[in-house]
């Protein structure tokens, strides 16, 4: 479906921190059955600590106002996400399982974000890109998800 | 009581079993549940096979939501029940789904219950009609 407009005008809900703090808690308890809360944004070393890989995805939106999300967490959080979203925590998941886990946490935190901050706009959101990360992201908040770290960067036009 | 065969649409294979063990949790005596991971997949299933209710996302690459629910919508199939399962909870998206046939409109992110709610309306609905 196309916008309806091809302006950016801000919408300055969007900007909201807590806004994005609450759609974050809301995804993780609503479909992850999960805790999660604001950190300090020095834990974002976390998120590749050790080596071990990060994922970070984005989703792009665009409405009256257009930007991005981006949402950065540990492999070891995309899985323990998706055997929460699965309901089975006897399940095996491969990379393109967790992949895909990661980018619909992403779209799920943007689409929550974006209704919360404007309800009565339609906005469009194009489909997650995933990709692997071994080098800390810049983020501007971190959260921790049952005690794992997430880090989240947005842009508004 | 006859099976309902359910055709799931969501670009995320995760989601879609998600949404299948919902399905599996209601009261319903389900046939086969089948998946298209966009609209024109969908389409395509919906040329060949069976479906008495459709659970689509709106955002998805190849053809989205709404234009897989315009293609439903202009081929009138009155039994067809049509559900939403998306991200976008805006108040134009929904009234534009009602306008398209759509039955039910779940925002993510729901729980297992939300879907069960759903089809034991639609089955008390069904059942009253009869």
């Amino acid at each position: 479906m196309e916008s309806s407009t091809n302006s950016c005008a801000p919408v300055t809900p969007l900007a909201d921190l807590a806004s994005i703090e609450q759609a974050v808690m809301n995804v993780a308890e609503r479909s992850f059955f999960a805790f999660a809360e604001a950190v300090a944004l020095s834990t974002a070393a976390d998120l590749v600590a050790n080596g071990a890989p990060a994922l970070t995805s984005a989703v792009h939106f665009s409405g009256p106002s257009r930007g991005q999300m981006r949402v950065t967490m540990p492999v070891t959080l995309a899985r323990e996400l998706a055997q929460q979203f699965s309901g089975d925590p006897s399940l095996e998941f491969s990379d393109a399982d967790l992949t895909d886990m990661a980018g619909e946490f992403t779209n799920m935190v943007t689409g929550a974000w974006l209704t919360a901050a404007d309800a009565s706009s339609m906005f469009d959101l194009t489909a997650p890109e995933v990709t692997r990360v071994d080098s800390t992201p810049a983020v501007a908040l971190m959260m921790q998800i049952n005690g794992q770290p997430v880090g989240l960067s947005w842009l508004v036009e | 009581m006859i099976p309902l065969h359910i055709l799931v649409v969501d670009d995320s294979a995760m989601m879609r079993a998600v949404i299948k063990r919902a399905l599996q949790q209601t009261d319903l005596d389900i046939g086969v549940v089948l998946e298209a991971s966009h609209g024109q997949e969908a389409l395509d299933i919906l040329d060949h096979e069976p479906v008495d209710a459709v659970l689509t996302d709106i955002n998805m690459p190849v053809m989205n939501g709404i234009e897989l629910l315009r293609a439903i919508d202009a081929r009138a199939p009155e039994h067809l029940l049509r559900i939403v399962v998306s991200t976008d909870g805006s108040s134009m998206r929904r009234d534009e789904a009602v306008t398209l046939g759509v039955s039910a409109y779940i925002e993510k992110p729901f729980q297992p219950e939300v879907v069960r709610g759903v089809f034991d309306e639609f089955l008390r609905a069904r059942d009253a009609a009869r």
